[in-house]
C-alpha cells in the first residue's frame, strides 16, 4: 500500500514540474527569440552601414551621381535610387544646386529594415538611419 | 551475490532537477538578452558616429562652396595672381582663415572637428582650389566611444 501511495506522489509530482517547465518554457522561448531577433536587426544594420558608406563614398568621387548609382544596381524608383540587398533597402535621393563657380550635389542614403516589396519602402519599412552627403565640384574658369 | 544497485527516483527529485533546468535556462536568456541589448547599443554607437562624421562633411562641402564663389568672382575680375590672391583673402568668409595661399576651415559638433583646409592654385591653372588637409578628430575622449 505504501509503495502504491509513494508512487501517487510521484507522478503527481512530475505532473506538476512538467507543468510548471512548460510555463517556464514559454517565458524562456520569447526571451531567446526576442535576443536571436535582437542580433539578427544588429547585424543587419551594420552591413548596411557599411554598405551605405560606400555608396556615399563612390557618390563623393563620381562626376555623374546617376550613373554611378546605376553602376551599384540601383534602380529608380518613384524618383528616388532604390537596391535591395537581403535584408536591408539603401535608398538614395539627392539633387544638384548649381551656382556661378560650382555644383553641389546634396542628398542622403537611406536603409530601411527588411523591404520585401521595393513599393512598400516608404510606408511600411522601418528606417534604420539616413547618411547625409554633399559633394562640389568647381566649374574650372 | 544477488545483491543489485537500484537507482531510486523518490519524490523531490523531478523538482530537484526541475528547479536546475529552469535556472540554467534563465541565466542562458539573460545572457543571451544582455549580449544582444551591447551588440544593439555599439550598432546604434557606430551609426551615430559615422552620421556625425558625414553631417560634418556636408558642412565643409557647403563652405566650400561658398569660398569657391569668391575665388571664382574674383578670378574673372583679377589681372595677375596676386591681385587674385589679395582680393580672396580680403573677401575670405568670417570664420576661415589664409596663410600663405593655404585656406584652412573647421567644422565642429561640439564632440568631433573636421579640419579642413585647401590651397588656392595659381590664376589659370585649372581647378581653384586643391585639398590639403581633412582630418577629424575627436574634440572630447569619450566621443568615439
Amino acid at each position: 500500500m505504501g509503495g502504491r501511495n509513494r508512487s501517487n506522489v510521484l507522478l503527481v509530482e512530475i505532473l506538476i514540474a512538467v507543468l510548471f517547465f512548460m510555463l517556464s518554457a514559454t517565458v524562456l522561448v520569447r526571451v531567446f527569440v526576442a535576443a536571436r531577433n535582437m542580433t539578427v536587426r544588429a547585424g543587419v544594420e551594420t552591413r548596411a552601414l557599411a554598405e551605405a558608406q560606400n555608396v556615399a563614398e563612390v557618390l563623393y568621387a563620381a562626376e555623374d551621381p546617376d550613373a554611378a548609382l546605376e553602376a551599384m544596381n540601383f534602380k529608380l524608383y518613384h524618383g528616388a535610387w532604390t537596391r535591395m540587398d537581403g535584408d536591408y533597402t539603401l535608398y538614395v535621393e539627392g539633387a544638384d544646386k548649381t551656382s556661378d563657380a560650382g555644383m553641389t550635389w546634396t542628398g542622403a542614403v537611406r536603409a530601411f529594415y527588411h523591404s520585401r516589396n521595393v513599393d512598400q519602402v516608404r510606408q511600411e519599412d522601418e528606417e534604420l538611419f539616413s547618411l547625409p552627403c554633399a559633394h562640389y565640384r568647381e566649374v574650372p574658369a | 551475490m544477488n545483491q543489485k544497485s537500484r537507482i531510486s527516483f523518490g519524490p523531490g527529485a523531478a523538482s530537484l532537477i526541475l528547479i536546475v533546468v529552469i535556472l540554467s535556462m534563465s541565466v542562458l536568456g539573460i545572457l543571451a538578452l544582455m549580449n544582444a541589448r551591447n551588440d544593439m547599443k555599439l550598432c546604434e554607437r557606430s551609426v551615430q558616429v559615422v552620421q556625425a562624421g558625414y553631417a560634418l562633411n556636408v558642412e565643409a562641402e557647403r563652405k566650400l562652396a561658398s569660398l569657391d564663389a569668391i575665388a571664382a568672382m574674383y578670378a574673372a575680375k583679377s589681372e595677375n595672381d596676386d591681385d587674385y590672391a589679395a582680393a580672396v583673402r580680403a573677401f575670405l568668409p568670417v570664420d576661415m582663415n589664409m596663410n600663405g595661399r593655404e585656406i584652412s576651415w573647421t567644422v565642429t559638433d561640439g564632440l568631433r572637428t573636421l579640419e579642413c583646409a585647401v590651397r588656392l592654385n595659381p590664376l589659370g591653372k585649372g581647378q581653384r582650389f586643391s585639398w590639403v588637409n581633412h582630418r577629424l578628430t575627436a574634440t572630447t575622449e569619450d566621443s568615439w566611444n
